[in-house]
């Protein structure tokens, strides 16, 4: 009945008339046309999950129907405006404004012994705020020439994989962050 | 692995080098920065922002700055006690060497070898080997302090 479900989301995108309300999703970028069936919450902490299904449009996802029958229409906007969003937008432009944003974040930190500097960078500041669609571009160019993408990674992801690992080696480090891409369909190897 | 630099690059960047003795002397890495190859390290980067625990490092008696009297304080607790008056060579001492843009935060640290010239860890490329003022300029600004210790 629903082709190609991708679960699970925390969050979703929809619009709702002529509001966008958007919210982050967990996976890489999603094909347009794409049906799925998503939970989400009401608020952060609420352990009552609701079910939608939802479209991928081509820059947006689209709410169609509730499942989950205690979800009133007019309880959407509440809901959607508790959560930060995070649009899906056009792939060749995000790889455009990355590589931008990347080269100047390289070139003008390159001699920079300073991690603050670093990190705090103007450029590398932007690719933070670009969202997950970049963690693949970061990760294929963690592995052509390693760098400090770290920060930006866990930022971006919301996660530290690295977080516990016996790490001896700043290339290992990277090997985590390469594996764990890999490990979650971000296309790296 | 970093992206390899060719002379010119370091040259655009540090136009006094065309005009002194330089040598780059390492492949790139990202391993290690210039505090800690001052320092005599080439497998932690010193820094007070972690990474991880094992791959950066910071004095525990530091505070968590880059200010110019933190990392002298860096470099007294490693025995540089004194202040040389000069970046000449001393056979029975070993220097290093304090940059500094605006007199409040380093920019980089360089340590002498037994030639005579100094050793520098490039941001996350090359070592070179330089004199003092082949690396003063724009980005790294001018030396503000040298620090002596006894030689083992």
């Amino acid at each position: 009945m629903y082709q190609d479900c991708y679960a699970p989301y925390d969050r979703m995108p929809v619009k709702r008339r002529n509001s966008w309300y958007c919210l982050e999703i967990k996976t890489p970028i999603v094909p347009e046309g794409t049906v799925f069936i998503t939970q989400y919450h009401k608020e952060f902490k609420d352990a009552h999950r609701r079910m939608a299904i939802a479209t991928v449009g081509r820059d947006n996802l689209f709410l169609r129907e509730q499942i989950d029958s205690n979800l009133r229409v007019d309880n959407i906007d509440k809901i959607i405006r508790s959560n930060v969003s995070v649009m899906l937008i056009d792939k060749d432009k995000l790889e455009k404004r990355f590589a931008e944003l990347a080269d100047q974040w390289e070139e003008e930190t390159r001699y920079s012994s300073k991690m603050r500097d670093i990190i705090n960078n103007p450029s590398y500041v932007k690719i933070k705020m670009l969202g997950k669609g970049v963690i693949p571009m970061i990760l294929q160019r963690l592995q052509r020439n390693r760098n400090y993408w770290f920060d930006a990674l866990k930022y971006i992801s919301a996660t530290d994989p690295t977080k516990g690992r016996q790490v001896d080696d700043i290339d290992q480090l990277a090997d985590i962050w390469i594996e764990w891409g890999d490990a979650y369909g971000y296309c790296v190897k | 692995m970093g992206t390899v630099l060719n002379s010119c690059d370091i040259e655009i960047r540090f136009p006094n080098l065309k005009d002194t003795h330089y040598e780059i002397t390492s492949t790139p890495t990202y391993k290690y920065n210039c505090l800690a190859w001052a320092a005599g390290v080439n497998n932690k980067i010193w820094d007070y922002v972690s990474l991880h625990k094992n791959i950066v490092y910071w004095p525990r008696t530091a505070q968590k700055n880059y200010r110019l009297e933190t990392i002298r304080k860096i470099f007294y607790d490693l025995g540089y006690f004194e202040e040389a008056r000069n970046d000449l060579f001393e056979c029975d001492y070993e220097k290093v060497a304090i940059y500094s843009i605006d007199h409040v935060y380093y920019t980089h640290v360089a340590r002498q070898e037994k030639t005579g010239y100094w050793t520098s860890k490039l941001g996350k490329d090359h070592d070179i080997e330089h004199t003092l003022s082949g690396l003063e300029g724009i980005e790294y600004g001018k030396v503000v302090l040298v620090l002596k210790r006894k030689s083992c």
